[in-house]
């Protein structure tokens, strides 16, 4: 058993998370590496034969005008009705809500560096702990064809690859059901590669394509793997995946500011130990601790994107479904499996109204489903299938170019999407079916 | 294309231009798309470097005519490639002249100007 509660404390950045002791991988250091690299391969010598400490300035001033610095901070509010708690103790009110970031790039002919370090807070998530976001290197030798080597952000969708860009849209929070912000550190990012490009169907538009593959680490206490284990309250002791593949294509249309898309991503033999309490028999009877996995080999993700940008209006619409077939052991004796379903959906609308006003609304809805397949002899499995259905208004006030502040209303009615974990028991039975959610957040961006 | 001499005697119309040794170098109404967008990085071998101002009747117009969006959309384009590892910005300015300058002086620089203050870049595409 992984006694993570021992470890003792890690450096300031991790890669991963900084619960779990894991070096940063051969493919970050070399693309660490590679970006210095990248840095010192402006002229070293001058040809005038003049001073090394002339070439040295020539090159700290190169360097300094070519690296492009940008970053974000931001620090939000949540609270909620009734007693659900979504994201994080909401029904209470929340500050735990923040997210920063800061990112250096360098780009030299073909190819480009960079690299983001990002901290966050949401809930119990996140924990302000510094991690590498993203670090690249890119190598476009063509519109059609290029590789990005390194973390790299995961394409899905319209907005997976800007989850944390408040100053691009007026929405709080992205539409929920497909854009979970508790996954943040699961669908962000992953390590690997990707190539990528845009090939031009000259009146009929073109077409941008990415494939990647790699994988992600899941730290065992993070919101993916609350995600994973909510079929029955456990501890998360240990999560990870073989790898994670997919792509993206986007068509651009001639209709300009029309784009639609498919996105697909599967994680291969994603898998959680998990320690659990199990009753032997009724509420008088003593529990068991079992310690057992749950796994699929194989998890799908399909997402279907529409976009429409004409003047002030940004119209958008997405859809989805994922799907595994889960193998639930404990102590060794296998237990059930479970065939895991998701739908999703959501379709917005936002208006830039004037230069410090930009409103916006969405209906976004989930269903998820967990059913048995044959018989167990342990209670596994929600059900019957969860649902949130979520309307949302949102207001964006652009204060100064760089500082902006939201407000957001949520209506959400349903049960779906609320976490049952051994530190804030929340069964289905007891939860708020209808309820509102209040956000605010301000954004510092340069 | 050609240098511009001098742009007095040319009818003001917005155009993307780029530094002196873009010369030769000429873009269709695709080839605009793609490098604004950020999708073509090079031009004639060298990386492409847009500057832009702030604002200005001139960028607004070119960049809704070929691309459909406001300067305002635009930066919040590469704001989105910018931040997530995408792609390199451009380089804002407070003033067009600023960044015609800048382009002027910067290999593989284009910005978006009237094409009778081209004086000394080289037209890469006309509205």
């Amino acid at each position: 058993m992984l006694r993570f509660w021992s470890m003792r404390k890690l450096a300031e950045i991790t890669i991963h998370h900084p619960l779990r002791r894991q070096p940063l991988s051969r493919l970050a250091v070399g693309c660490i590496s590679a970006c210095i690299a990248g840095m010192l391969a402006l002229p070293a010598e001058a040809a005038d034969g003049s001073s090394l400490t002339d070439s040295i300035q020539r090159i700290w001033k190169e360097a300094t005008t070519s690296i492009q610095f940008g970053g974000f901070v931001s620090q939000g509010f949540l609270a909620n009705t009734g007693h659900n708690d979504y994201l994080g103790n909401t029904s209470q009110g929340s500050f735990d809500f923040r997210e920063y970031g800061v990112n250096a790039s360098y780009a030299l002919g073909q190819w480009r560096f960079g690299m983001q370090v990002f901290g966050q807070k949401l809930g119990t998530y996140g924990d302000d702990k510094l991690e590498i976001d993203w670090a690249t290197v890119d190598y476009q030798p063509s519109q059609w064809f290029g590789l990005r080597g390194g973390r790299v952000k995961m394409p899905r969708g319209l907005y997976n690859e800007a989850l944390d860009l408040d100053s691009v849209r007026p929405f709080v929070l992205l539409p929920q059901s497909v854009y979970d912000a508790r996954l943040r550190d699961f669908n962000a990012a992953f390590d690997g590669g990707m190539i990528f490009g845009n090939v031009g169907l000259k009146k009929y538009g073109s077409l941008d394509y990415r494939v990647f593959y790699g994988r992600i680490p899941i730290a065992a206490d993070s919101g993916a793997s609350d995600y994973f284990n909510n079929d029955y309250p456990s501890k998360s002791l240990e999560m990870k995946m073989d790898s994670v593949r997919g792509g993206t294509l986007f068509w651009n249309t001639p209709l300009t500011g029309l784009r639609a898309g498919y996105s697909y991503s599967a994680f291969q033999n994603l898998r959680s130990t998990r320690e659990a309490s199990v009753p032997l028999g009724p509420p008088s009877m003593p529990e068991v601790v079992v310690v057992g996995t749950k796994s699929t080999p194989l998890y799908n993700r399909h997402l279907f994107s529409l976009e429409y940008s004409t003047g002030p209006w940004v119209f958008a619409a997405e859809a989805g479904r994922e799907q595994a077939t889960y193998h639930i052991t404990g102590n060794g004796l296998d237990l059930a499996d479970l065939n895991f379903r998701s739908y999703s959906f959501y379709f917005s609308v936002a208006r830039r109204i004037n230069p410090w006003l930009e409103v916006g609304a969405y209906y976004s809805y989930s269903r998820d489903t967990e059913s048995l397949i044959g018989m167990t002899p342990v209670q596994i499995g929600k059900q019957p299938a969860l649902t949130q259905a979520d309307l949302a208004l949102s207001a964006r006030f652009d204060i100064t170019p760089n500082l902006i502040f939201k407000l957001e209303g949520h209506y959400m009615d349903g049960a779906g999407k609320i976490f049952d974990t051994v530190n804030d028991p929340q069964p289905v039975a007891e939860r708020d079916p209808v309820w509102f959610l209040f956000a605010a957040k301000l954004t510092y961006s340069f | 294309m050609s240098l511009l001499p001098c742009g007095g005697s040319l009818q003001a119309a917005p155009a993307l231009a780029g530094n002196a040794g873009l010369l030769g170098q000429t873009l269709d109404a695709d080839g605009v798309r793609a490098v604004l967008l950020g999708k073509k990085i090079t031009l004639g071998g060298v990386r492409v470097v847009i500057a832009m101002a702030r604002t200005g009747n001139a960028q607004n117009a070119f960049l809704q005519s070929h691309i459909g969006m406001t300067t305002s959309q635009f930066q919040n384009h590469w704001r989105r490639l910018f931040m997530t590892g995408g792609g390199t910005a451009p380089k804002i300015f407070e003033t067009e002249t600023d960044a015609r300058k800048f382009a002027a002086e910067t290999p593989g620089a284009i910005v978006i100007t009237d094409s009778a203050n081209a004086t000394g870049l080289a037209i890469l595409s006309a509205n």
